[in-house]
């Protein structure tokens, strides 16, 4: 189990020394990843996924709060670092290996690496083994990074924006490879993405993440659950969102056209319904949100890309 | 427990020296062609000694080697760049920082990938070529072993040295570039500072500037130290010396992981981690560039100027485009307080006589040495010039030059005389500051008087140089202009002691050019000049 308990972290602008301006990436996050789930972040560019990514594998140190896996602090601990394996967003270091380079290379490192493993996965995929990375597409170099990293067989695999530059075909492929073998030994897959749907139909759980802070943390279907578009028909009056604040829902975002209100709005159908039925409408129509719905209401709700989601309307 | 981290450790070095095996390869050539050709072309040649009294016996090195041999130096700056890629690249770091070792462990095996790439084929090879040349030399009888040696291990200190400041200004630094052309900076001025700052505080006091000290070469490039110590020609001392610049190399490597530890992902980047670092360099940097201007009689403006561009274009590069007006205004005031720096640093070296250096005789019992005062007057004569020795001794024959009745006493009374009118002719230290911004030198005058104090050390019967029975060796002298109001103060001085011989010696040219030389009135010389 991972605990990632009130994290913050400052980044201070390059330059020299430690004069330069500062930024919180993360602040005050706290979540719990368990055992044998896929995890799935999401968050807005320069969120935060990757810093905290990379803090819950020791490449950063924590500012404030703990990171924890199996109950002991990952930064500089070699024995807790054996349990995890992190893909990051880049695949340009590995240019200077061949597929057969990169895994002895691992070799050296993880005592649990699976040479089994490799060669089946790498039959799969039908990688070559002594072409230089630097020779490969991107997506055959995404494909020779996650065959290494199931094969170090640990019990956290982290990928950064791992699917990116793979084709639909071989995205779907290496997805079921990852699941496949991360579910067959029980292990904890915590990926992170831009691509929604694809968190949506991967993970059983998920955190949304914006400008460092946590948004919600959660089963994707308790989070599915707790958000809701929902259509209010007043012939005379539309109801208006102050209306809908007063039986005191939370409004994360509203629109209007006639007659017709439309409003989604946090909190489970049974809650919404029990509270808006105070208000006179002709029709209250309750409809379930998609997790990338409820990724834009959320970041819209806080001013993120509201000028382009409004324009799109 | 500790065998399996060692185990550890070295899995990850051979990873890492797996990963980098061009730079390996390279090394092993050109280590491996100097080894041989050394071997293999060293040769023995014979030369008659002094006065034809024995023949000796010399090894000869094949310059090739030496040059492959030195070739290999600098590909451990490399090779410490691209062990240590993860202290400026994001996305090795990722990679290194999320692997399971701790900071001290990934440190560790990152020097020992660098042992293996670079420092222990360098150890081996010139090694086993030194140890192959010293067997061959002694069945030869050969007379330069040592010589050989030493400068065998004069090229492994440099790699070590080169390692070294790698090493360090790599976990100092957080960009590729600056890692590289900081290490390049470094090396040159811990190499050439110190024998720089020497000389400069000997010429201000008037010493010689072939005299450096052993403390030079503790730790710096071991190939300008070599330099300077051929004029020393102390073999053992190069062995000692040298020994101890590869330990202070050593440990300044172990050390640098206490910058390392402390380095997490977040200064990735960062051209310069450490503020302290930069600012050390800068400063040594404008030292070096400043002193070079002094040391060559250069007028120190154009230095001004140098060092303003130089400084400028490394802020600029290192801000990475991030210029504001306050940053530019806190660069020229750093260059203005280090400039300031610099002169004060030679003011108090003016005004002290070289940090009292001016006072230094080379052994702390002079007795028995040969002492030598030369005043020489170019301005005495017409058509000539005037010399006054002093000398320790009056017998001029070849048997007795080496003997000497002056004690330590009145070898250190004869020294505050010289002292006491090396301070007298010298000028102001506001002159001194006036002098370093214009053509004439701080050290130099117009003056015609010119004052030389020079020390001989007798050869001892029965030592290396035993034909040089009847002989002496030059040990040390200094030197200054004369105001020439005070020559013959000084003259008079110097006679008023009583106990040093004096000649003089006039040199008149006729009209025809041709130079009668008296000596204490009598004509002893008379050719065409």
């Amino acid at each position: 189990m991972i605990e990632i308990e009130k994290v913050s972290m400052v980044f201070r602008q390059k330059g020299l020394g430690k004069g330069g301006t500062e930024f919180k990436a993360l602040d005050d996050i706290s979540i719990t990843i368990p055992d044998g789930c896929i995890y799935g972040f999401l968050g807005s560019n320069g969120a935060g996924k990757s810093t905290l990514m990379r803090m819950m594998c020791g490449v950063y140190n924590t500012d404030e709060g703990s990171i924890k896996i199996d109950g002991k602090e990952v930064y500089n601990d070699p024995e807790v670092k054996e349990k995890i394996f992190f893909v990051n967003d880049e695949t340009v270091q590995y240019g200077a290996f061949t597929l057969d380079g990169l895994r002895k290379y691992y070799k050296a490192y993880y005592p649990t690496f699976s040479d089994e493993v490799f060669d089946r996965l790498n039959k799969k995929l039908s990688l070559p083994l002594n072409k230089r990375l630097s020779e490969f597409s991107k997506g055959m170099k995404r494909q020779a990074v996650v065959i290494i990293g199931l094969s170090c067989m640990t019990q956290y695999l982290m990928l950064d924006e791992a699917f990116d530059g793979l084709d639909p075909a071989m995205r779907k492929l290496v997805k079921n490879i990852i699941v496949d073998e991360m579910i067959d030994r029980e292990a904890t897959l915590i990926v992170s993405s831009h691509n929604v749907a694809e968190i949506n139909e991967l993970c059983d759980r998920a955190m949304l993440i914006h400008k460092g802070k946590l948004l919600f943390a959660d089963e994707i279907d308790e989070i599915k659950g707790g958000f809701h578009k929902v259509q209010l028909v007043r012939k005379d009056v539309p109801v208006g969102r102050d209306e809908l604040e007063t039986v005191d829902v939370e409004v994360m975002q509203y629109s209007s056209m006639g007659s017709v209100s439309q409003a989604v709005i946090k909190g489970t159908e049974e809650e919404i319904m029990r509270k808006l039925s105070v208000l006179k409408t002709e029709v209250t129509e309750v409809i379930p949100l998609t997790l990338e719905e409820i990724f834009i209401y959320e970041l819209e709700a806080r001013g993120y890309g509201s000028g382009i989601i409004s324009e799109d309307k | 427990m500790a065998a399996g981290s060692f185990q550890k450790i070295n899995k990850a070095a051979l990873a890492e020296v797996r990963t980098h095996k061009k730079v390996s390869i390279i090394t092993y050539i050109l280590l491996g062609l100097g080894a041989l050709l050394y071997i293999c072309t060293g040769s023995f040649s014979t030369y008659t000694e002094y006065n034809g009294q024995f023949d000796a016996v010399n090894f000869e090195r094949s310059p090739m080697a030496m040059l492959l041999f030195c070739a290999s130096v600098p590909i451990g700056l490399i090779a410490a760049v691209l062990v240590f890629r993860d202290m400026n690249s994001i996305q090795h770091c990722d990679v290194q920082h999320s692997l399971p070792m701790s900071s001290l462990q990934r440190f560790m095996s990152k020097l020992l990938a660098l042992a293996y790439m670079h420092i222990i084929p360098s150890f081996v090879f010139m090694g086993s070529s030194a140890l192959i040349m010293t067997l061959r030399c002694m069945a030869e009888n050969a007379v330069n072993t040592k010589e050989n040696a030493a400068g065998m291990l004069c090229i492994f200190a440099a790699a070590m040295f080169t390692d070294a400041v790698a090493v360090f200004t790599v976990c100092c630094c957080g960009a590729l570039a600056e890692s590289i052309y900081f290490s390049v900076i470094l090396v040159g001025c811990l190499s050439i500072i110190p024998t720089m700052m020497w000389n400069f505080i000997w010429e201000i006091c008037g010493g010689n500037v072939f005299d450096p000290g052993k403390i030079l070469g503790l730790w710096t490039y071991s190939v300008v130290y070599a330099v300077e110590n051929i004029c020393d020609g102390s073999t053992v001392s190069s062995f000692t010396i040298m020994t101890i610049n590869v330990l202070i190399s050593a440990a300044v490597m172990l050390l640098s992981y206490f910058i390392y530890r402390k380095r997490d992902a977040r200064s990735v980047g960062t051209p310069i981690y450490s503020r302290l670092f930069f600012e050390i360099v800068m400063a040594l940097g404008v030292f070096t560039v400043y002193l070079a201007f002094v040391l060559t009689e250069i007028n120190l403006s154009y230095g001004l100027i140098m060092v303003i561009v130089i400084y400028l274009v490394i802020n600029i590069v290192i801000s990475r485009a991030k210029i504001g007006v306050k940053s530019f205004m806190a660069w020229l005031g750093k260059y203005v307080l280090t400039t300031a720096a610099f002169l004060i640093f030679v003011a108090a070296a003016y005004a002290t006589d070289g940090f009292s250096t001016a006072k230094y005789l080379p052994k702390t019992d002079m007795s028995g040495y040969i002492l030598d005062i030369s005043l020489e007057d170019n301005g005495y004569l017409e058509n000539g010039y005037r010399t006054v020795d002093y000398s320790s001794n009056d017998d001029t024959s070849d048997k007795n030059m080496v003997r000497s009745d002056l004690t330590d006493e009145q070898f250190r009374e004869i020294n505050d005389v010289y002292v006491k009118y090396f301070k007298k002719s010298r000028g102001s230290v506001a002159e001194c500051m006036s002098d370093l911004f214009s053509d004439s030198h701080i050290y130099n005058s117009n003056s015609n008087n010119y004052c030389m104090l020079s020390i001989d050390e007798p050869y001892k019967a029965g030592s290396y140089h035993a034909d040089h029975e009847h002989s002496r060796a030059w040990l040390y002298n200094k030197s200054f202009y004369v105001k020439e109001e005070l020559g013959s103060e000084l003259e008079k001085e110097l006679d008023s002691l009583g106990y040093l011989d004096k000649h003089i010696t006039e040199t008149r040219y006729d009209q025809n050019g041709i130079a009668c030389v008296y000596v204490d009135g009598e004509l002893v010389d008379n050719s065409d000049y």
